[in-house]
């Protein structure tokens, strides 16, 4: 079973647990799928083994802290030191896929926006192929920064009682970051390198066969699987 | 970690060897079994960690496979080197077995 059937799979049988079972099982699978550098494959196929369990320890009457124990958090890091660890070349494909993603669905918004607002302004085509690589990439390292911080955020807070007000700020403040990125650096980078006329258009196909090359990768590799 | 959960989870990883190697069974079969053969007050949850590790050492070898009563379960089996592993143990257990009893069980005489 790959891990896409395997996630289906838990999806289903968690809707049997009962209420308060469910509740600590939940966050067991946070945590341990929030540690990333671990074998994806390996841990769905716990996870799922602690899920049977806990099933058929619950038709039993027993409820979640019998079977294991008070403590989840000591539980699950007990566990996620014996699971093996993902290996490279797999998790190299995996943010290259999502490098590509990123790049795809960047391109198809920029084409949709600029498409749109040609039929209203003469929109200036010009792009500098040196700074519009520098751009996508610093973009990009910070998206991928954002997406780390935020993982560490659910790692940190899944067994503690979050405070609801400091999350809800921190998002915010990630996200106006960010959005000020997005608006700024295209402006503070120089142009450099070769100049081209590139429309809307020219964004919208390019995004679209990004797109595609990164699903025929993906399906290639098995990455996302 | 204390002496007494060190001392625990190497008896614990020889017994799961030998009841695997009896016959392939699941984590929660498996748990069943340590109960009955006694050992209570060992938390289910407890030999998660443990096949892990046996897995990480090429002790043992978990296989998805469809179970009697219906869904597919991770059913693990001895390997070649589990083997090795699991006489080994139950070497060294002869070995200590008998003078750890007179030691604790000697009375006041000694």
């Amino acid at each position: 079973m790959n891990t896409k059937d395997l996630i289906q799979l838990n999806n289903k049988k968690r809707k049997q647990l009962n209420e308060h079972n469910e509740a600590y099982y939940d966050k067991m699978l946070v945590y341990i799928r929030s540690h990333l550098t671990i074998s994806e494959q390996q841990s769905e196929e716990l996870l799922i083994e602690l899920l049977d369990h806990l099933l058929e320890a619950q038709s039993n009457g027993k409820t979640a802290e019998e079977v294991f124990r008070d403590d989840p958090k000591a539980y699950c890091d007990e566990l996620i030191r014996q699971l093996p660890k993902e290996k490279r070349m797999s998790a190299a494909f995996f943010i290259g896929y999502l490098i590509f993603q990123l790049a795809g669905w960047m391109a198809l918004v920029k084409g949709g926006i600029e498409t749109i607002a040609e039929f209203f302004t003469d929109l200036d085509n010009a792009l500098y192929l040196g700074s519009a690589v520098t751009i996508f990439l610093i973009e990009a390292v910070i998206i991928l920064l954002v997406v780390a911080v935020f993982i560490s955020m659910i790692k940190r807070s899944v067994f503690a009682t979050s405070n609801k007000v400091k999350d809800f700020f921190i998002a915010g403040l990630a996200g106006v970051i960010v959005f000020a990125c997005f608006v700024f650096i295209p402006k503070w980078i120089p142009e450099f390198g070769y100049r081209i006329e590139a429309g809307g258009v020219v964004f919208l196909i390019l995004g679209l066969l990004i797109l595609a090359v990164s699903k025929w990768m993906d399906k290639k590799f098995r990455i996302t699987t | 970690m204390s002496l007494r959960s060190q001392l625990l989870k190497g008896i614990l990883e020889g017994c799961i060897l030998s009841i695997i190697a009896k016959e392939d069974v699941y984590g929660y079969e498996l748990s069943l079994k340590l109960q009955q053969f006694g050992l209570e007050d060992v938390s289910e949850g407890s030999i998660y960690p443990i096949l892990l590790r046996l897995q990480k050492g090429g002790l043992i070898e978990g296989e998805m496979r469809d179970s009697p009563a219906g869904p597919k379960r991770k059913y693990y089996r001895l390997t070649k080197h589990g083997e090795e592993a699991l006489q080994e143990f139950v070497r060294e257990w002869e070995r200590i077995k008998e003078p750890v009893e007179h030691i604790l069980h000697r009375g006041n005489e000694g």
